[in-house]
């Protein structure tokens, strides 16, 4: 059983041309399009699965899918396969970055799980380990509720009531610092308390995490002409 | 133990009788879970992952079915006797006797070098392996309370984990024997191992996982490397332990 | 197993996570101290005394400081942990480059000096850290001094005390230990041996010494660190002029800035002087990649009993593996595929990514996958992948589960290479390259450059024979400032190189090469090749190298041999009356007692006709970066050489990896070549076999 298959041409310079193409490709994918991943409305009321919008810092958005929802808790993963565990808004738990969050304590009376409840009076506090071998800091958070924000999802506008968390880092670090303090925000839907937004920083030395939930928006608004459907 | 001896014995009943292929056991916390395929990963933890907010850092496997662990402390054994005979001032002897309690009563089993997460396992595929056929022991715990002390110190210790705490602020009031004071070496719960200055010119601040090991080794000699790979193996040992 | 269904949207949300985690970012609230900085002059040190303290393995540090006479431009690399080496521009600001202003108008003194320190001792309980080193040992330097210094560490205090002989020992605050011992040691001796640019052995922990010494504070803010030094030149006999010097006591502050560190100190108890400093690893220097996700193997993986769509194997190939496949073959049980890699430059993620699309792509009764990498037309290296081995280790079937295990490299088997019809093998080929000329130092201006691109053409006639001509066109330079052309040394060398500037200059467009070139594999493991023609920019011949490189042996061996005659700048055809024969063993080793370093020795003939050896050291860093010195030490003596003495370079191989956010090979060549003259030059042929064949036993990639 003897056969020749297949061909591509390959110029003798191929690696060289190589170069050059991953050198314009290199330029266009660091200045050029910062490609931010954009949903229609239809796309997500389309999609089987809990879609989110996230942008990590500097990064450009990104779509981060439900992969399971189980234990009270909501598991998001990404294209690269980070992930991202939440327990009612709250990100618990961390996979696939740098300095992965490992645990957070006391999630059961974290505030924002209630936000009917909240008060200028509530407050928060737990430990906190990450994966870059530190343990147990301590957090401590206070609230308060800002009602009447218009957030725009899909080019719409949504009032929302936004909660602004106060964060300090207790614990002290081996050399001084300036930076304990930072706040977190949290957007819920101000007919049916459902949170549509939020924007967290895990740590001072992490960079914010911004989440839009554009399922839960999606499902909020009336279902998208699919004429439009581009 | 006993529960696995008799794992053991009905797997080699099974396979003598060519009745399976291949087939694992694996004791999941006290509880046996039997397969007559290979699992993978996975589906070990799926049973009693969700069951409680496990600390997956501090999960390990175990394979019991390997003499692998055996032969390492009895071969440990013979050196250190040999360093006994080499070395007889009473310091040295003190505390190569502490090295040899400490290891005849350590309960050890060839601990598998892989990271354990349910969610992680379920995603990547290289955190999913298959189990070869065998019988294994996975233990899951939540946050450890406490880390563990050994090496040469004239008794193991167990201390309460404490937050945001330096390494050498669990040894300032132990009782060292002839041991070297200028390092120690962490093994976290997750098998990953550490080293961290203590003294004035090499001090860093390096924090404790829970359920970590805490190792004080043996002074360095000036010439030879006799303590040095002493101290290489009892680390080794010390990575297969069985902790509570 | 549950199988998981990522939706068709998902995008990267860690994505270049890891190129800012660079030094200078956080990711931890606890921080490690700021670490060490650079002194004055290049190199771990305080202000104007160097210490026994090492950067970490592979930093490298590029420096600019500001001390009123002098201004100082320097890199600094940690080569080995226990070896340091600088390099350093010096700007005399109160001295011209030359008394003619026709020369070098109203230009600076500029002079080049090279550091090296070596960690004798590491730091122990009752030990301090030991250093010795030795600062613009190249002959002509300024500064040039011997030092020995001693570190020890006490909390968040470095304490240095330190011994220096020459410019570090100037002010004589102590007698010279050495001269106690033998006489000659007590006098330092004027003069510098040949012409410059060679080391200077009998001068060395000779003259006056001097102690100096300091201390390093991390403050509580982690980016801020205090020194304060004492030192032992009194600058009465600085090239800049006699200094004044109020105090023996220097002091600075160091900030850390990300990847800079930023100092300014207050010297001599009248001078304030400043620094710039930017710092990267070469061993973990990289960029994130965006690559497409390895091909996973499902469970129920192969049903194919034969290969259906025959266009997506070699689409898969190339996208998801990086493979150009030129053909492919199917034996009963066996299937070989013929190609050449052009993205991935790890041999293990190109191998199991050929793997994972082989393993799905192909039908489930092959056994044996084998995958022949060529290069230049010639079979280098036939990979044997075991494919139920590789597939179970693929899909992670054991515990122990390893890839690289399932498969072994070796020689092409005649067998296999038999199979191969690699269609289309004559033909036109054309290509470009972007050059970049640039040289320091020089009289008409500090920094000259010239930029523009290289474009080739030519036709293969088989897949042995090709004829190639390549035309270099100047973009961009500012080599029209050359005030003259030749130097005015009198040498008795023929001139084969110091005629740079004449072919550099003029031309806009200009012939660089034209030849025929044959290449061949003629025996196993032995390549050679012969070539004809206008060879280089300044010489035109006929040659032939042979080569013996077994697969992934540390040991190659070879010889060239050509006859050559010098090409004229004046027009791109012609050429000077000129002949020689030129010619070298070559021997390549990398030896194992020196980490990731390949030694070569040129021994033979250079174009002056001169005799001897040329020797390259090159160690590569952990992310490919390669750093390389050599020498060529012939018959000719250093007045015969001129300036220099002998010709001696460094080069930094940058592979475009390092920097590019998709996989790629090539690499970038950064010289820097002191001063170069006429003795031991080598002709430059149009391809090394050393490099055709590098696939064979990878030492650049």
């Amino acid at each position: 059983m003897k056969r020749a298959i297949f061909f591509i041409a390959i110029l003798s310079l191929a690696s060289c041309s190589n170069t050059y193409y991953a050198y314009w490709d290199n330029l266009s994918t660091a200045f050029g399009s910062k490609a931010h991943a954009v949903l229609t409305l239809s796309n997500v009321q389309q999609s089987s699965q809990d879609l989110m919008y996230v942008t990590h810092g500097e990064r450009p958005q990104a779509v981060m899918a439900l992969m399971f929802l189980e234990a009270g808790q909501h598991k998001w993963v990404s294209a690269d396969k980070a992930m991202l565990i939440m327990e009612e808004g709250r990100i618990v738990r961390t996979l696939g970055f740098a300095n992965d969050l490992l645990y957070v304590s006391n999630t059961t009376n974290d505030p924002i799980r209630h936000i009917n409840q909240m008060s200028d009076l509530s407050s928060w506090l737990r430990i906190v380990d990450w994966k870059q071998n530190e343990f147990g800091q301590t957090f401590h958070s206070s609230f308060s509720v800002i009602p009447n924000q218009l957030i725009d999802v899909f080019e719409r506008q949504i009032t929302t009531t936004l909660v602004v968390e106060s964060v300090g880092l207790q614990s002290e670090a081996n050399f001084t610092r300036f930076d304990n303090n930072w706040k977190n925000y949290f957007w819920f839907d101000e007919n049916t308390g459902i949170l549509l937004k939020s924007e967290q920083r895990l740590a001072p030395f992490g960079e914010p995490i911004s989440m839009t939930y554009i399922s839960r928006v999606a499902r909020l608004l009336p279902k998208a002409n699919t004429a439009n459907k581009e | 133990m006993k529960i696995i001896t008799k794992y053991f014995f009905i797997l080699t009943f099974l396979f003598f009788t060519g009745f399976v292929s291949s087939s694992v056991v694996v004791d999941v916390n006290g509880n046996s879970q039997f397969y007559s395929y290979n699992p993978r990963l996975s589906e070990v933890l799926a049973p009693s992952a969700l069951s409680t907010n496990w600390y997956w850092p501090a999960t390990s496997l175990y394979q019991l079915d390997s003499a692998e662990i055996e032969l390492l402390r009895q071969e440990f054994l013979i050196s250190l006797n040999e360093l006994k005979e080499k070395y007889s001032d009473f310091e040295t002897q003190n505390a190569l006797n502490a090295l040899e309690r400490q290891v005849i009563a350590w309960q050890l089993a060839k601990r598998i070098d892989v990271a354990i997460d349910y969610d992680f396992a379920r995603v990547r595929e290289e955190h999913n392996p298959r189990l070869d056929s065998g019988v294994y022991k996975l233990q899951l715990k939540t946050r450890p309370t406490f880390v563990y002390l050994s090496g040469v110190i004239s008794s193991e210790m167990t201390m309460i984990h404490q937050g945001t705490t330096s390494v050498h602020q669990y040894i300032n009031n132990v009782d060292f024997l002839e041991a070297d004071n200028s390092k120690v070496t962490i093994i976290q719960p997750n098998g990953v191992v550490l080293t961290a200055g203590l003294a004035s010119w090499n001090k860093a601040h390096i924090e404790v996982m829970p359920g970590s090991q805490i190792i004080i080794m043996l002074k360095p000699q000036l010439f030879g490397d006799d303590f040095t790979t002493i101290n290489e193996r009892f680390i080794e040992l010390a990575k297969h332990r069985i902790l509570p | 197993m549950n199988v998981v269904k990522a939706p068709f949207l998902l995008s990267f949300i860690t994505l270049a996570i890891y190129s800012n985690a660079s030094q200078g970012s956080e990711i931890t609230w606890n921080l490690q101290p700021a670490g060490v900085s650079q002194m004055a002059h290049g190199g771990v040190g305080l202000i104007q005394t160097p210490t026994a303290r090492m950067a970490d393995a592979g930093n490298l540090s590029i420096n600019y400081t500001d001390n009123d006479e002098y201004r100082f431009w320097s890199v600094s690399i940690q080569l080995f942990p226990w070896m340091e080496s600088t390099v350093r521009y010096s700007d005399v600001r109160t001295k011209l480059y030359s008394d003619d202003p026709g020369f070098s108008g109203d230009q600076t003194y500029k002079d080049k000096g090279i550091d090296v320190k070596f960690r004798l001792i590491e730091e122990s309980k009752y030990l301090p850290q030991i250093g010795v080193g030795f600062r613009d040992f190249g002959g002509t330097g300024l500064f040039e001094s011997e030092f020995i210094s001693l570190s020890k560490k006490w909390h968040d205090f470095d304490f240095h005390l330190g011994m220096g002989w020459g410019y570090l020992g100037q002010s004589g605050n102590v007698k010279n230990p050495f001269c106690e011992l033998k006489d000659s040691f007590c006098e330092r001796p004027e003069d510098f041996g040949g012409q410059g640019g060679k080391i200077d052995y009998q001068k060395f922990f000779k003259g006056s010494a001097s102690l100096f010494g300091g201390i390093e504070y991390q403050t509580p803010w982690q980016p801020l660190r205090l020194k304060l030094e004492y030192e032992g030149n009194d600058y009465k006999n600085d090239y800049a002029g006699s200094l004044e010097q109020k105090s023996r006591w220097n002091m600075g502050a160091v900030y850390r800035l990300g990847n800079f560190n930023l100092d300014v100190n207050y010297q001599r108890g009248n001078t304030f002087g400043f620094g710039v400093h930017y710092e990267t690893n070469l061993h973990t220097a990289q960029t994130y990649k965006i690559k497409p996700a390895p091909r996973l193997i499902p469970d129920n993986h192969n049903l194919k009993t034969e290969i259906t769509d025959k266009d997506s194997l070699p689409r898969a190939l190339y996208i998801e593996a990086g493979f150009a496949l030129f053909t492919a073959h199917m034996e009963e049980d066996e299937f070989i595929i013929y190609g050449q890699q052009i993205a991935y430059r790890d041999e293990d993620e190109a191998i199991e990514r050929i793997g994972r699309v082989l393993a799905t792509e192909v039908p489930a009764h092959i056994k044996t996958y084998r995958v022949v990498n060529y290069d230049s037309n010639l079979p280098m290296v036939e990979t044997v992948i075991d494919a139920s081995k590789f597939i179970a280790a693929a899909r992670y079937e054991s515990l122990t589960s390893d890839i690289s295990s399932t498969y072994v490299r070796k020689q092409p088997e005649e067998r296999t290479v038999s199979f191969a019809q690699i269609p289309n093998q004559k033909g036109f080929f054309a290509g470009s390259e972007i050059f970049w000329l640039q040289t320091f130092g020089n009289p008409e201006a500090f920094y000259m450059y010239q930029a523009g691109f290289y474009a080739n053409a030519g036709y293969r006639f088989n897949k042995n024979i090709a004829i190639t001509a390549t035309g270099k066109a100047t973009l961009f330079e500012n080599f029209d400032k050359f005030n003259y052309k030749v130097d005015s040394q009198n040498t008795p060398l023929p001139r084969v190189r110091t005629y740079m500037r004449e072919y550099v200059s003029g031309n806009v467009f200009s012939l660089d090469s034209l030849y025929i070139q044959w290449q061949d594999e003629v025996a196993p493991s032995v390549y050679a090749q012969a070539y004809g023609g206008y060879l280089e920019t300044m010489f035109a011949g006929v040659g032939t190298e042979v080569l013996y490189r077994p697969v992934d042996s540390n040991f190659a061996i070879g010889f060239d041999i050509n006859y050559v005659q010098q090409r004229s700048y004046e027009n791109d055809w012609d050429l000077f009356d000129y002949k020689t024969f030129t010619g070298h063993v070559n021997v390549y080793w990398k030896p194992d007692f020196l980490p990731d370093t390949q030694l070569t020795f040129n021994i033979g003939q250079f174009l002056a006709k001169d005799k001897g050896v040329n020797i390259d050291f090159a160690k590569r860093f952990d992310s490919g970066i390669i750093l390389g010195a050599y020498a060529a030490l012939t018959n000719v003596s250093a007045e015969e050489y001129g300036e220099g003495s002998f010709t001696k370079g460094f080069y930094l191989s940058i592979p475009f990896d390092v920097f590019s956010l998709r996989p790629a090979k090539g690499r970038g060549r950064l010289p820097w070549v002191p001063i170069s003259r006429d003795g031991g030059q080598p002709l430059n042929r149009p391809s090394a076999l050393i490099g055709t064949t590098e696939y064979r036993s990878p030492f650049y990639d």
